[in-house]
């Protein structure tokens, strides 16, 4: 009997995504068929009139139209619900979308396969891409045995070389040419698929019902990849993220479907957790855009037991075969790493650019980071044996890791009387950093000033490594870098947190400035902004300002730029919260955080040099010598006038985008430091204390020194004497500058670790509550009180929200009365006030002496004063002199109550909000094998004109590809063969043993999905079909389409 | 081709670059030479009114005569005359005396104490005064003292260790505790290392007297500051004069005003009938200022008269005070009159003055000291003399009109200009209540036909002025 071939073409919009009318071509191929199928139902889902009338021109010979737009099984179940009842086995569907354009002789070719062979019930062509008419799409599909769909041919230049295929488990639906009986039989297209998997599934239900399924090599349809039939072939992210949902959503969905009854249950729990599972390795993997879609995948199957109940019946009522007879069809897990083993081959050498060596050591910079830590050894001479350190903004920190990272996040904060609210995101740094040294955290804070030199030479090194290949260079940068005046400044006057910000700022430009490129590269830079944003808020605008920038530039990696932002966002939501949304307390955020140490005045053009607490040693250098006047405040400008002549210079040279956009950057620190020095907002006793401009200084000279380096590198060896002058001179100009810590003129020196007297320490120790009034005489004759629990002020335990405070609080006013009093001679019994505080211990400092003068004369009488008054005081004990002031001891019972606040309820989902964020970040910044290869395809440097990529065109793109793939296949091939010899020896070495073909171990062994049962007969699989000893689909490469989009980056 | 886009390139770059260069000159420019608007923060103060305390005045005791065995005993020989007053009923406290040799035959120190009503913020006002004539062998003229609050610090310039020259240095502590006290002396030659001085324990409720000459001999110009812990203590010193045999008078030191930049010493009496002085060697005959910058930087001093009841101005004196060097100024040149002294100096300075009258062959000196800027109600003892005054400057810019309430006679009014120095005379053995002072400096001076007195009304409660309390 004559076969009647019945055409279902569905239809969405008839056009592209670029306006391409792919039905007109469509409808053109159906006309020039040799052998054209007897009758074409068009399935119109709601389309344009253009469409129909283009149909209606066509000749169609039925449109149905469907008010939605209908999946492909959908809309092909409307199509063959109209054709009359299948009239017997000669009766064929053609299944084409409005994309799936036919060579002319496809159907002829199709038809040809299924006439000759009557157990075929379904032949697919060989898909073909559309765009360049050359790539292999689809060539039969298959799954593994944990049923993840797996293309046998995908992405490959067509040369011929798959044109042996023929059984195969499943073929893609573009152009699937199925008896109609047959689809009768199994049910067709499951509904539930969207555009993956549908054929598959129905090839599987088709093999099961003991039919077999054939790919026809010489037939060609070539798909535009609209995404009706098989998964969109878009380019675009949101495309590439639809595929992965949809994949991982069928394999779900078939899991539940093949699964035996007894299992179902099982794998139904299991959808979560495997949800969460592959979320981490998602991000891990460098794919955090797929992370939604595991969730709603697993929900969505989960969640449709209607659907895979019918379904399992629908299979149940079909099948004839054991599910045995397709496990030779499936793929085993040693070929799926060999495919992806061979995949990574071919695909390696495709994009790679030369990436030179690093050459840390060979280039010098290991010993100039050598020469930095020894001079580090001589200017902190007197610290080398020191367990702690004290002066300028340096504290101890919490005696314990776990105290550290007690005081994040938010809730009850026991700084002074205690109040609930956010602790600074500093403390979460000063938690990193006391866990280096974990076993006595304090000792971390020597540890950073002890290598911060060295740190500060090699973070110098590698950010230069993003700006010029020359090692000389690249020295320079360090050096530039670590005798930043800002940074020399931190140093000496001891600020933990602008010499961590120095200390962070060129990572983070090393991380940073390749966001773009990986999401490792992102998630590092995310963290080291976070850190950095921590520990000098002030700099939050400027990088905002960057941020903003670089997203308009980002382009189609728009999502790394934007995830830059989001740990710093997280790390400052509570403290933004708190201070700025409930108490409109915006500028207070931008606070230093940690002790509060006041600044020099500095002038405007002393921050353009980059001093940010006025220029102590070179005035006193300058008037030694006796120059006065401009003179002398022209020596710093002088000395620094090269770095700024380089840094312009290169504005005028060969790429000098690079460098316009760091002396913007700089600019912006410059601008930062200014508004800096006009916000006085931390609050000391009785003085006002501006933002420290240090921080800011110190993104400016990244911006200057940046300039200068990419200035050096396009003048190449031109710049080597001006490029040492410039060196030799900032040299000149820190010495005297560092010399102040040698000469002991420098704020910071060894301490034991205490800022309350050992007797209070020693008593703190045993009952870490109790709390100790600190008075301080000011130089105004008034009397700062705090209160202290424990062993003291920890730098860990400092608040923005207590140092900015402008309003008494009534725990304020609890302390002040309390304070005033017991200064005062008078009639006030403090027992109470004492004992509900808790202050065990009454501490009268000596009085603040403000810088360059001598202790006030009001000080000094409130300092006897306050003496005298707290001798006379009955309830309390004078202890005596100690080295932090002079002691006094309250007898009474104190409660034991007052260091414990409220729980708040916000704590722990902050923390957990953290965690989750962080935790992401990390895995996004782990290294994989993947992402290390994806870092060796790009040059080392940024914005160099000679490390531009050539642009390729797709089709050089695919030769390319395709001269690699053969060399890979020719190396699998030759692999092949001998794995094949070496079978056929094990099999003649051991007669009796099962055909490796049906009966693998290893294709079986995982298999979890299906129940397979070992049968010897296979309905479906012959011998022919299967080659003894080998597997058909051994030997082909086949990149998914996934490796083009994801790289592992 | 190639090469046209190379020199638009080239261009494009020059264009760009002096833009850029342009762009950063301008804005270090700006950042150099704009005067951004500052934000400052407002600093959370609070000031706290201390809760009042219960007043006490510890009154030195009698006059005392040094038992000249070396020791530290003496022996009293008259009671002083005691005026207290008060707003209520005080109560009086003797005090030990285990020094004075005499027991308390002859009185001894005391406490005049007066409780403040629970919770009130200002003190019940409480003063006293004693006075005692002496007249025997060694020890003859007038002396005058207020009974004064206890304290851990008190400056006291006055008295002398030179022959003939008798310093009894008395420490009375009233309060509960022990007191550790540290005395400090400097003389003409600077500090004295003086042994024994320093952890020298005075019981609670106990007097000690200290013969100065004992720690430091032969100073003329001797100035003491001693500073207690534990328990607080009243200090003073009781200066005697003897010339060649004859006694030369006698006066309590009482504790001048704290060290400060500016010191003001009210009516400063130069009597008309002032002994004859010497003028070859150092007599302590001659009426001067004695003064100290007890810090560690050489302290430039101007010091201005302003005469009593108005007149010429003598001319003002400029000194350079060495650190730790007690330095007198003589006023010999200064007319008989009463001033008002002021002495500024750009240093914290402690000053006292020293006058002397004529007792008939005799004479008699008297110590001044300088005082602090008295609050609105103050309680006035005048200690029973003949012929007290009250001398009340005003250094302010408004006039007071100030109202004295009398324990017995009529209340006194008085007009105090501004700038400017008012005497007021009152009777002896009378207590004032006087209001309308606030800002006024006052000292006390007696004249009688023993001798002459004088002493600074300090204002009470030194510790217990309102103070600014930062709570960050």
């Amino acid at each position: 009997m004559f076969p009647r071939v019945t055409a279902i073409l569905v239809v969405h919009d008839g056009t592209g995504p670029n306006g391409s009318s792919h039905l007109q071509d469509t409808l053109n191929a159906l006309a020039s068929q040799t052998r054209r199928p007897d009758a074409i139902i068009a399935v119109a889902c709601a389309s344009p009139a253009s469409a129909k009338h283009a149909l209606e021109a066509a000749g169609v010979d039925r449109i149905v139209e469907a008010g939605d737009r209908l999946n492909f099984s959908a809309a092909l179940a409307e199509g063959v619900r109209i054709i009359p009842q299948s009239g017997g086995p000669d009766e064929f569907l053609w299944l084409l979308a409005q994309d799936s354009t036919p060579a002319p002789d496809a159907l002829e070719r199709l038809v040809g396969a299924l006439e000759v062979a009557p157990s075929v019930a379904a032949a697919g062509p060989k898909v073909m891409d559309a765009r360049d008419g050359v790539t292999i799409v689809s060539l039969g599909q298959a799954l593994t045995p944990l049923g993840a769909t797996v293309e046998l041919v995908g992405e490959e230049l067509d040369q011929g070389q798959h044109d042996a295929e023929s059984d195969v488990l499943g073929v893609a639906p573009q152009g699937m040419l199925v008896r109609h009986a047959v689809w009768e039989q199994v049910g067709g297209f499951d509904t539930a698929f969207r555009s993956t998997d549908d054929s598959l599934d129905f090839s599987v239900r088709v093999r099961l019902a003991g039919h077999r399924v054939v790919v026809v090599p010489s037939a060609l349809v070539f798909t535009a990849g609209d995404g009706i039939a098989g998964p969109s072939r878009s380019r675009r992210a949101s495309a590439y993220r639809k595929r992965a949902r949809q994949t991982r959503g069928a394999q779900l969905y078939r899991r539940l479907v093949y699964a035996r009854t007894a299992l179902v249950l099982l794998h139904w729990l299991t959808l979560v957790p495997l949800a969460i599972a592959r979320m981490v390795w998602r991000v891990a993997t460098k794919n955090p855009g797929l992370v939604g879609g595991e969730f709603a995948v697993a929900f969505q199957v989960a969640f449709s037991p209607i659907r895979i109940a019918h379904a399992r019946k629908n299979l149940r009522t079909a099948r004839e075969a054991n599910w045995s007879s397709i496990s030779p069809l499936r793929i085993p897990f040693a070929e799926v790493r060999r495919r992806r083993l061979l995949r990574r081959e071919a695909g390696a050498p495709v994009y790679t650019v030369e990436r030179s060596d690093l050459r840390f050591f060979t280039g010098g910079g290991g010993w100039v980071v050598i020469a930095s830590a020894l001079v580090s050894v001589g200017l902190f001479f007197t610290l080398l044996a020191a367990s702690a350190v004290e002066g300028g903004g340096m504290l101890p920190l919490s005696a314990s890791v776990a105290d550290l990272w007690q005081n994040i996040g938010f809730g009850w904060r026991d700084i002074s009387i205690g109040f609930t609210g956010a602790a600074d995101p500093f403390s979460v740094v000063m938690a990193l950093l006391g866990t280096v040294t974990f076993w006595q955290p304090s000792y971390s804070l020597v540890l950073l000033t002890l290598l911060a030199l060295p740190l500060a030479t090699l973070g110098g090194w590698f950010a230069a490594t993003r700006l010029t290949e020359s090692s000389g260079y690249r020295i320079v940068g360090a050096v530039l870098w670590t005798v930043a005046p800002p940074f020399v400044t931190a140093l000496v006057d001891g600020r933990p947190a602008a010499i961590l910000v120095h200390l962070l700022l060129p990572w983070l430009f090393y991380a940073g400035s390749v966001a773009t490129r990986s999401w490792a590269a992102s998630a590092v830079a995310s963290m080291l902004l976070a850190l950095t944003v921590a520990s000098a808020p002030s700099l939050g605008p400027a990088f905002l300002v960057v941020w903003v920038l670089a997203l308009v530039m980002a382009g189609r990696h728009i999502a790394r730029v934007v995830w830059l932002i989001i740990p710093t966002a997280a790390l400052f939501a509570p403290l933004i919260w708190q201070q700025g949304i409930v108490r409109g307390h915006w500028l207070q955020l931008l606070a230093d955080p940690g002790a509060v140490v006041s600044a020099a005045p500095t002038t405007g053009w002393q921050l353009a040099l980059g001093l940010p607490g006025g220029n102590p040693a070179w005035d006193s250098i300058t008037s030694t010598l006796g120059i006065t006047g401009l003179p002398a405040h022209l020596v710093v400008p002088v000395l620094l006038a090269p770095i700024a002549v380089l840094a312009l210079l290169a504005l005028f040279l060969p790429g000098s985008a690079r460098a316009a956009v760091l002396l913007f950057v700089g600019l912006l620190g410059l601008a930062t430091a200014l508004g800096s020095t006009v916000l006085a907002i931390s609050l000391t006793g009785s003085t006002v204390v501006t933002v420290w401009a240090g921080s800011s200084l110190s993104l400016y000279w990244l911006g200057l020194v940046g300039a200068a380096v990419v200035a050096c590198d396009s003048m190449r060896r031109t710049a080597a004497v001006p490029a040492l002058v410039v060196s030799l001179l900032a040299v000149v100009v820190a010495v005297p500058m560092a010399a102040a810590l040698p000469l002991g003129h420098g704020s910071i020196v060894a301490s034991d670790g205490r800022t309350l007297p050992a007797y209070v320490a020693a008593a703190a120790t045993a009952n870490p509550a109790l709390a100790t009034l600190i008075v301080t005489p000011q130089p105004d004759g008034g009397v700062a009180a705090r209160v202290v629990r424990g062993v003291g002020d920890t730098l860990d335990n400092q608040s923005t929200i207590l140092t900015t405070a402008q309003n008494i609080t009534s725990n304020d006013e609890q302390v002040t009365l309390l304070a005033g009093n017991l200064v005062s001679q008078g009639g006030f019994d403090p027992a109470p006030a004492l004992s509900e505080l808790g202050v065990q211990y009454v501490l009268l400092s000596p009085a603040v002496v403000e810088p360059g003068t001598q202790q006030s004369p009001e000080a000094t009488t409130t300092s006897s004063r306050a003496s005298a008054a707290l001798d006379s005081s009955p309830v309390l004990a004078h202890i005596g002199p100690t080295d932090r002031g002079t002691l006094w001891r309250f007898d009474g019972e104190t409660d034991a109550t007052a260091a414990n606040g409220p729980a708040s309820p916000l704590s722990t989902p902050v923390l957990i909000g953290w965690a989750i964020i962080f935790g992401f970040a990390l895995l996004l910044s782990v290294p994989t094998a993947a992402s290390r290869r994806a870092a060796e395809e790009s040059p080392r440097t940024l914005g160099r004109r000679d490390a531009y990529a050539p642009r390729l065109t797709r089709a050089e793109r695919a030769e390319r590809k395709a001269d690699a793939e053969a060399e890979a296949s020719l190396a699998a091939g030759i692999a092949r063969d001998a794995e094949i010899e070496e079978r056929h020896e094990a099999v003649a070495a051991t007669p009796g043993a099962p055909s490796p073909g049906i009966q693998s171990p290893e294709w079986t062994a995982d298999a979890a999905d299906e129940p397979v049962s070992v049968t010897d007969a296979s309905p479906v699989a012959s011998a022919a079909d299967v080659p003894t000893g080998s597997n058909p689909i051994v030997g082909r490469t086949a990149p998914t389409t996934e490796s083009e989009y994801s790289n592992g980056r | 081709m190639a090469d046209k886009r190379r020199v638009a390139r080239t261009s494009g770059r020059m264009i760009a670059g002096i833009l850029g260069v342009a762009l950063a000159g301008a804005s270090v420019f700006a950042v150099g030479t704009f005067d951004l608007p500052r934000v400052t923060a407002a600093v959370p103060s609070a000031v706290i009114t201390p809760t009042a305390a219960d007043q006490a005045r510890v009154c030195a005791g009698p006059l005392t005569q040094l038992a000249g065995d070396g020791s530290s005993n003496a022996s009293s020989f008259v009671a002083p005359e005691l005026t207290v007053g008060s707003e209520s009923e005080p109560t009086q406290t003797p005090l030990s005396a285990p020094n004075d040799l005499a027991g308390s035959a002859f009185g001894s120190p005391l406490v005049v104490s007066e409780p403040t009503a629970n919770g009130a913020t200002t003190a019940a006002l409480l003063a006293a005064a004693q006075s005692q004539s002496a007249a025997i062998d060694d020890l003859r003229g007038f002396a005058a003292s207020p009974c004064i609050e206890a304290s851990s610090e008190s400056w006291l310039v006055g008295g002398s260790t030179d022959v003939g020259r008798t310093s009894v240095l008395a420490v009375t502590n009233p309060t509960r505790s022990d007191a550790i006290v540290d005395i400090e002396i400097f003389g003409e030659g600077g500090a004295v290392d003086a042994p024994g001085s320093q952890g020298v324990i005075v019981k609670a409720g106990e007097q000690k007297l200290l013969s100065l000459a004992a720690f430091a001999p032969n100073l003329i110009t001797p100035i003491v500051h001693i500073t207690s812990r534990g328990g607080q203590v009243a200090a003073g010193i009781q200066h005697s004069v003897i010339r060649g045999l004859t006694p030369h008078g006698v006066e309590y030191v009482t504790p001048t005003s704290p060290a400060a930049n500016d010191q003001t010493l009210a009516g400063l009496v130069i009597a008309p009938n002032a002994p004859a002085v010497s003028d070859e060697d150092y007599d302590d005959n001659s009426p001067v200022l004695r003064m100290m910058a007890p810090g560690t930087e050489i302290a430039q001093v101007s010091v201005t008269f302003t005469p009593e009841g108005g007149g010429a101005a003598p001319e003002p004196l400029a000194y350079q005070l060495e650190a730790g060097m007690a330095t007198e100024i003589s006023l010999r040149t200064l007319p008989a009159g009463s001033y008002t002294v002021e002495v500024s100096a750009d240093q914290p300075i402690v000053v006292g003055a020293r006058t002397s009258i004529a007792v008939g062959d005799a004479s008699d000196l008297a110590w001044f000291q300088s005082s602090t800027a008295l609050p609105d109600d103050v309680m006035i003892a005048v200690p029973a003399g003949d012929t007290p005054v009250l001398h009340l400057a005003n250094p302010g810019s408004r006039a007071l009109t100030v109202r004295l309430d009398a324990s017995t006679g009529d209340p006194l009014t008085a007009e105090v200009p501004a700038r400017s120095t008012v005497a007021v005379p009152v009777s002896g053995g009378v207590s004032y209540s006087t209001s309308g002072v606030e800002g006024a400096i006052a000292q006390l001076s007696i004249v009688t036909p023993a001798g002459m007195a004088a002493f600074a009304v300090q204002p009470a409660n030194p510790s217990a002025t309102p103070v600014t309390v930062y709570p960050r």
